[in-house]
């Protein structure tokens, strides 16, 4: 039974400050989905005896089945927050004075590397975030990069301790054991907040403390959990001492004398933790109690705690026991509940120091004015971050938050794609909303209007968003920042009808899978190949299953996965490059040169880019990479698309007319890195030296004709003289696993050119870590060969990582090295024309 | 005065890239049949003579240039009367030139070569197929036996030069199996005679018998891999070819399925551009006029701007000079409409062909297999025409390009109620107040670095002191040598 009503939702939707827009992220199969149970049974709308099992939030048929979060999901719940609880929020800006009811929105994401995306789009709506960590594995590779994302969109985060039964029942630590357990993750999860969080910032200190209860510890499939909180609460009666100074004793290095009733900071003989007195210990005797069907030592426990079972659950034994006591004793979903409106910020705190990091425009504009109050009469600004599909197959649902003013049916908006540029009408469309609608996991509940702060989805504007947007009533508005995701779609295969003429219903298709998942790209290409690009493997292989069973519904080939490579050059071309025009009458003269190391990673994080200011550039490209200064000032354009890792610099001295062909040097050069010469692929950290232009004195003759074609010329004769070299995707790959079964991993590693660069043991537990790069083109296959090569123990988590260039000249025909197959299969496939390009194509004499 | 031209010696040396890519069997086709069989020099005399024209012109494909002037004298010899050659044709050659012709008053035309056997659209045209070297055994040889042809059905095609052979020929061959064919100057729309059904493509007629569809044949070809049979695959994607090659009879399995999928990008060009222009690549073709006016009105209703464009033979160079334009339809005949991406890649990118603009922009128009390469069959009356409905454009549609991964949008931009209030605005001297680029080219324009000289900068530009520049032809300077 539901215990809450669309209508007190929308209730407190204006008492913003009782809103917790929040995310659960963590690492795969550390038991979010299953911890996000507690929750939704609290709020009545599964029944607690099925928490934990249900995964309400895994909507999908394949989720339920794979057991692993594909879709981030969210679900608007109500609670009430008891009076004494409720005085401990302090914060104005954190409760509304006399409403004890709290709105939470949640978002259950995914842990697995591949749909990182979800995360990203999850957390751009959200303003805190549950972190769940399996105290058993403690922090793994997926911990880090979701935290990481989370504080770099400043979320404020809270810990989560999950699978403490694993810990008790199968590790049977002791007391000690697990504290230092607890103690290291905790460390662990700070190291990693204060190394991307300045303690300085606008957020402050956002390290999790378990002695102020943001530490949640408990097991999210048995649905019970506790923070130090709330055992202070029940101490403090005992002992009539006030909980908030009970707290700081019960966790770090408080140690008890029974006897003396002495409090110490240091472990003496006689002396024991606090935390684990007081908290482990009455845990381990009724885990131990029931586990051994001490009967009698039961009875005497429940009633020393004041547990008080069901009628039906009395009879019980064992497992079953003890999850019906601990469940009754420290009920989950109470615990979240208390940490998450405690400790994570309400929108009208969170977006005072967010709106400067979401908001393109200026940060006194009267938008970025109504995101930083939180204003519901502001003008509207939401934030679409992604599409949910809805049961009309092709239709979506527009997902996002509204940070300012507020959105309702009928409404008529501005939506601002990501390439709108204010006061142009590029990606700018004026449409009226149908509906406004409440996501409650897998069901929808209309609502009339929903104010600032809050989480909705949007009936009838997805055809003018592509998979992201802003939707503004202001004229003025800028675009709110476009979410930067940690991966990247490396892993490519090309599809095609079974039955040729199905070609415009897989045209349609994937139009639809390109909306409905943030990561994934389809691109027809030029050859015509229809691609699907992911992050990985299994991503790859959700949406050609997505694409064929619900976008597309026609049967479909597929190709094997590949992996999509960049050209670039070794040295400096080894002479000047001359192209002459078609006219003959035009002369390029230019060169390639490698551009130093590290500056195409630094184009591509956005550190160096096309929009800077010329001047702080040019400083940065002085001081980093030694970049000549005059040059630097004369970088006419980045390419492709005129944000990539190539740079067309003019290196050339009093030239006439030159300013006139430059737009057409530089769309042949945009041309020219967008489809490289040895294989029509990017090419990448290629710095092109224009260093003379003979023109014809006649502007009709050096016009975009001549000059286009030829500039695309010659830049290739460049590449051709240049050493030219491929660059492959490689990926981080993590591995976990017992000692017995490195040996194995690192067999399988080396049959697939991976180089190990770290191992470690996980300290407290017999497992390992290896770290290692493994090209994106030799992980195919990866997974399932690492688990039959350790007998099923490893799991790896791969994520792109750079770009990495291949040994040997792909121009090399006797050596047949790899980058010359991969040219000539990749031309093959391209349907280009077979065999090496030939230089003299390129290059002009005099 | 050397110095300002070169002697024209590299334009006469220039290497013909002819479509064809078999300069050397056309020039050993002469070699092979004496002039009188190859350009069937009486059959001219006694058309002309029977039509009673006065003024007669002899259109030559590049490729066989060099026999111009002999077929001519014989003509004039036969004839008695003058006769003019016409060659470098403004369009492709495929076509009957009769822009050229009418310069001369011409009042009949008489085409030698390849043709696309389009209708002509003013002129009497007599169409002389010429002929290419076919080894008759060969080629039996290599339907017959060798097993490479595998098909019960078989429809026999062939390049128009190959045409002669199948005539005289291959009768023995057809015997055994059943269908021809023949190049028809008129279209004629399918019908029915003795319930057989007529099919009429790319200038030839097909009778296929009653309860059978063309897919249920295998398709021979007998003729260099070309234009025609690019259009021939475009048209019957899902039949198999077997190209034939006339002089060593090697035989060649073919199929139009991967063309046809590589230009389903087109539609997403043509869908995500702009700006559309149209590249006129006939003027001898009838029914030009109109299908550029369609496409034109087409392209206007769907919300983009359309400039219309006379180039000649289209290449890269020329197309670069319209960067702002995003995609180009080349309206030309079924022989030339589409290029190879093979041929030139370059152009070939960036051309498409009026039905596939019909397709991605008119609704209504769906997509099939079968790629319709003859733009007369769009036309009312033709054998594809649908209407041109203004309501289908009222609604905006919006879709993801699978090109660019942004948004485009067919129809509905006018009543977008966008405000119209952006642009620059000029002010002269004299007070007046002139709106610039406004949308389109003009938008282009104010996003380029240079757009010309700016009067209004102070000084206009930095004046150096006079030097002496480079010396000789633009093509090679003398200090380049």
């Amino acid at each position: 039974m539901v215990n809450f009503t669309v209508e007190e939702i929308r209730e407190l939707m204006d008492k913003k400050k009782n809103i917790r827009n929040m995310s659960v992220i963590a690492h795969v199969d550390h038991g979010k989905s299953t911890l996000t149970d507690s929750l939704v049974s609290k709020a009545g709308i599964i029944a607690s005896s099925r928490a934990g099992e249900t995964r309400f939030t895994d909507t999908r048929k394949d989720e339920q089945e794979r057991c692993i979060t594909i879709k981030s999901t969210a679900i608007s719940m109500y609670f009430k927050l008891s009076d004494e609880n409720a005085s401990l929020i302090t914060n104005i800006d954190q409760k509304e004075k006399d409403e004890d009811g709290f709105l939470i929105n949640l978002i259950d994401s995914p842990g697995h590397v591949d749909f990182s995306s979800e995360v990203t789009a999850a957390l751009r709506v959200t303003d805190g975030a549950l972190v769940v960590v399996d105290c058993v594995s403690g922090v793994c590779v997926q911990t880090e990069t979701v935290l990481r994302q989370a504080i770099a969109e400043r979320i404020k985060p809270v810990l989560f301790m999950n699978k403490m039964d694993r810990a008790l029942l199968e590790l049977q630590l002791e007391q000690e054991e697990l504290y230092q357990t607890f103690q290291r993750i905790v460390e662990n999860v700070n190291v990693i907040i204060a190394t991307y969080n300045d303690d300085a910032g606008p957020m402050g200190e956002m390290r999790v403390d378990p002695s102020k209860g943001s530490v949640g510890f408990g097991s999210g499939l048995h649905g019970w959990a506790f923070s130090v909180k709330e055992f202070a609460d029940i101490y403090s009666s005992m002992f009539k001492v006030p909980a908030g100074k009970l707290m700081n004793k019960l966790w770090g290095e408080n140690f008890f004398n029974k006897k003396t009733k002495k409090w110490s900071t240091t472990k003496s003989s006689d002396n024991e933790r606090a935390f684990n007195t007081y908290i482990l210990d009455p845990i381990f005797k009724l885990f131990d109690a029931i586990m051994n069907f001490k009967k009698d030592e039961t009875q005497k426990l429940l009633d020393t705690l004041k547990i008080k079972l069901a009628v039906d659950d009395r009879d019980k034994e064992g497992k079953p026991l003890l999850k019906v006591v601990m469940r009754t004793w420290l009920p989950a979903g109470d615990t979240l509940f208390h940490m998450i409106t405690i400790h994570l910020p309400s929108p009208v705190t969170a977006q005072k120091y967010r709106a400067e990091m979401l908001y393109e425009g200026p940060s006194d504009d009267v938008c970025c004015t109504g995101v930083k109050n939180c204003d519901a009469e502001a003008p509207l600004m939401m934030y679409i971050s992604k599409m949910v599909p809805t049961s009309d197959k092709g239709r979506f649902y527009a997902f996002g938050r509204v940070f300012s003013g507020r959105v309702a049916g009928g409404q008529k908006v501005r939506i601002l794609g990501p390439n709108y540029v204010p006061g142009k009408k590029e990606d700018l469309y004026e449409k009226s909303i149908q509906r406004s609608i409440l996501m409650m996991g897998r069901f929808v509940e209309a609502i009339d209007d929903v104010p600032a702060g809050n989480i909705c989805g949007l009936v009838g504007v997805d055809q003018y968003l592509v998979k992201t947007g802003t939707i503004t009533t202001s004229k003025d508005a800028h675009n709110m920042k476009v979410m930067k995701f940690s991966v990247s779609p490396v892993v490519r295969v090309a599809v095609e009808p079974k039955n040729p003429s199905d070609l415009p219903k897989l045209v349609e298709g994937l139009k639809r899978l390109s909306k409905s998942d943030p990561m994934v790209q389809c691109i027809i290409e030029e050859s015509g190949e229809h691609i699907v690009a992911g992050a990985g493997e299994l991503h790859l292989e959700i949406c050609l299953k997505d694409l064929e069973e619900d976008h597309a519904c026609v049967p479909l080939k597929k190709t094997d996965p590949v992996v999509s490579y960049r050209e670039s050059v070794g040295t400096e071309s080894t002479e000047l490059c001359l192209s002459k025009s078609p006219n003959k009458h035009n002369r390029l003269y230019m060169k390639a040169v490698p551009m130093p190391e590290g500056l195409a990673d630094d184009i591509e994080a956005g550190k160096v880019s096309p929009r800077d200011d010329p001047k702080t550039r040019k400083s940065y490209l002085c001081e980093h990479y030694n970049f000549d200064a005059t040059d630097a000032m004369k970088i006419w354009t980045f390419g492709p698309e005129s944000t990539g890792a190539n740079l067309l610099v003019d290196v050339t001295k009093g030239v006439q007319y030159l300013n006139e062909i430059k737009d057409s040097c530089v769309a042949g050069f945009q041309w020219a890195t967008k489809e490289g010469v040895l294989c029509d692929e990017n090419m990448r950290g290629v710095r092109f030296n224009l260093h003379d232009v003979t023109l014809h004195t006649d502007a009709i003759h050096r016009g975009g004709g001549q000059i286009i074609p030829t500039t695309r010329r010659v830049l290739y004769a460049c590449v051709l003289t240049a050493n030219p070299r491929l660059q492959e995707p490689v990926y981080l790959c993590e591995i976990q696993c017992p000692e017995a079964a490195v040996g194995g991993i690192y067999g399988v590693l080396n049959r697939r050119r991976g180089v190990v660069f770290e191992e470690l043991q996980v300290i407290g537990t017999p497992m390992f870590v290896v770290k290692a790069h493994l090209p994106v083109n030799e992980s195919f296959g990866f997974t399932a060969d690492l688990r039959s090569n350790t007998g099923g123990q490893a799991f790896p988590q791969c994520v792109f990582d750079h770009w990495q260039e291949m040994p040997g000249n792909p121009l090399d025909i006797t050596g047949s090295s790899k980058p010359y197959q991969i040219v000539v299969d990749t031309r093959k496939r391209k349907g280009l024309k077979e065999g090496l390009p030939d230089l003299a194509n390129y290059l002009d004499k005099l | 005065m050397a110095a300002l031209t070169n002697s024209g010696e590299e334009a006469v040396r220039r290497e013909l890239d002819t479509d064809e890519g078999i300069q050397a069997s056309s020039s050993s086709s002469s070699s092979t049949f004496p002039l009188h069989i190859m350009y069937e020099t009486e059959r001219c005399v006694r058309w002309i003579q029977q039509g009673g024209y006065k003024k007669v012109c002899l259109q030559f494909p590049d490729e066989l240039l060099c026999d111009a002037v002999c077929v001519s004298e014989s003509i004039m010899h036969l004839l008695g009367q003058r006769v003019y050659i016409l060659a470098d044709t403004t369009y492709s050659s495929c076509c009957v030139d009769e822009t050229a012709a009418q310069r001369v008053g011409a009042d009949a035309v008489i085409h030698f070569g390849r043709t696309c056997l389009s209708p002509p659209n003013l002129l009497p045209v007599l169409y002389i197929l010429t002929r290419l070297p076919v080894d008759v055994d060969s080629v039996v040889e290599a339907l017959c036996g060798g097993g490479k042809v595998v098909a019960e059905r078989i429809v026999l095609l062939a390049d128009s030069r190959c045409y002669y052979a199948q005539e005289e020929n291959i009768e023995g061959y057809e015997g055994e199996e059943n269908e021809s064919l023949g190049p028809i100057p008129k279209h004629t729309s399918e019908e029915d005679s003795i319930g057989n059904t007529i099919m009429s493509f790319v200038g030839r007629r097909v009778t296929i018998p009653s309860g059978t569809v063309f897919r249920d044949y295998a398709c021979v070809y007998i003729g260099p891999d070309g234009p025609s049979l690019t259009a021939l695959l475009l048209r019957f994607p899902e039949s198999i070819f077997y190209q034939v090659d006339p002089v060593s009879g090697q035989v060649s399995e073919m199929s139009g399925i991967k063309l046809v999928m590589s230009r389903s990008i087109k539609l997403e060009l043509a869908r995500d551009a702009g700006i559309i222009g149209l590249v006129v690549g006939t003027v001898g073709v009838s029914g030009y006029v109109h299908i550029l006016a369609r496409l034109r009105r087409i392209i206007r209703l769907a919300g983009k701007r359309c400039y219309t464009l006379a180039v000649g033979k289209p290449n890269e160079p020329k197309l670069a000079n319209f960067s702002e334009i995003d995609a180009f339809v080349y309206v030309a005949c079924p022989g030339a409409t589409v290029v190879h991406r093979g041929t030139d890649p370059a152009l070939a990118r960036k051309l498409l062909t009026p039905w596939e603009l019909e397709v991605a922009l008119l609704p209504g128009r769906e997509w099939t297999l079968e790629q319709e390469v003859d733009f007369c069959s769009l036309l009312p009356g033709g054998r594809n025409h649908i209407k041109v409905d203004e309501e289908g454009f009222k609604e905006e549609v919006a879709g993801v390009s699978l090109l660019s991964n942004h948004l485009h949008t067919i129809g509905g931009r006018t009543s977008q109620g966008l405000d119209d209030t952006s642009g620059s605005v000029m002010v002269h001297a004299s007070g007046v107040v002139a709106k610039l680029h406004q949308g389109g080219g003009g938008e282009v324009l104010v996003g380029r670095t240079w757009s010309g000289l700016d009067p209004s900068i102070i000084p206009p530009t930095p004046t150096g002191v006079v030097m002496e520049g480079m010396k000789g032809l633009a093509a090679g300077y003398t200090h380049e040598k």
